[in-house]
């Protein structure tokens, strides 16, 4: 190998270009990360699971110390069924939270797709500078 | 006497580099749709449910006797239906988690394996 070879070498191995390429590595795949994630996410959205509580699951028996054992004495079918919906609207409240991980999901790819654009660009510029993405 | 060139470039190792991680990820993509398909084809068995052999505790017997045949039979279609279209979901979700993994990945790692033959091809000249 010429010296000048070697200087070309060392060129791009400055850790400027280190620091450029490895921007764009991790930007690049916090992009990819956020859309499948943003993907997955939409999907929790389309299509949540849908409540399910047995209504059985709404009365557990008491314990009565008179009876020294269980009691089995659920209170009517329209309580009963005032429980389930309150469990399952419960259930609700807690699916609304997808939005926000799919917005959370759609900022890691807002916040590095510029930053990757623009160090992408940079690593281009120095390139042609340099003169050399065809020599080494 | 061989010698071996061994090219360090920078911007081989960075091209390399995402055609491996993006390899990965298409790997756990392809994984993913194959685990939903093992899902699709063996049937699931609720066995905690409330009418699972697991569950001793309802007492689905005094349920019977309090609120009729036709109540408890009511009930467990309705679990039944719902859980089957929650599974027919989580499906649907799981199917097109391993295609999202596979659908943006590969593009990325396409792009980087020609830039990567390109490469090699202008040193080789």
């Amino acid at each position: 190998m010429t010296t000048g070879m070697w200087t070309i070498i060392a060129k791009a191995w400055s850790v400027k270009n280190l620091y450029y390429y490895l921007v764009c590595l991790v930007t690049l795949f916090m992009v990819v990360g956020g859309a499948i994630s943003s993907v997955n996410n939409a999907m929790q959205m389309i299509l949540p699971d849908k409540p399910n509580v047995p209504i059985f699951y709404t009365y557990y028996p008491d314990y009565r110390p008179e009876f020294e054992s269980q009691v089995f004495d659920p209170p009517p079918l329209e309580e009963l069924e005032a429980r389930r919906a309150e469990q399952e609207n419960m259930d609700d409240y807690y699916r609304g939270y997808s939005t926000r991980r799919l917005l959370n999901s759609m900022a890691f790819m807002i916040i590095a797709a510029p930053v990757y654009i623009y160090h992408w660009r940079r690593i281009g510029m120095t390139a042609e500078q340099r003169g050399d993405s065809d020599e080494n | 006497m061989i010698v071996m060139k061994i090219r360090w470039n920078l911007e081989h190792v960075y091209f390399y580099l995402v055609c491996f991680i993006a390899l990965i990820l298409i790997i756990i993509g392809a994984v993913n749709l194959t685990q939903t398909a093992i899902t699709f084809i063996t049937p699931g068995y609720d066995y905690y449910g409330p009418y699972g052999p697991g569950e001793l505790t309802r007492d689905l017997d005094k349920w019977e006797e309090r609120f009729g045949a036709e109540f408890v039979a009511e009930e467990k279609e309705r679990y039944e239906t719902l859980l089957e279209e929650n599974h027919r979901r989580r499906l649907m979700r799981d199917l097109v988690s391993g295609l999202a993994f596979i659908s943006v990945a590969a593009p990325v790692y396409i792009y980087h394996w020609r830039r990567v033959a390109r490469l090699e091809s202008e040193q080789e000249s």
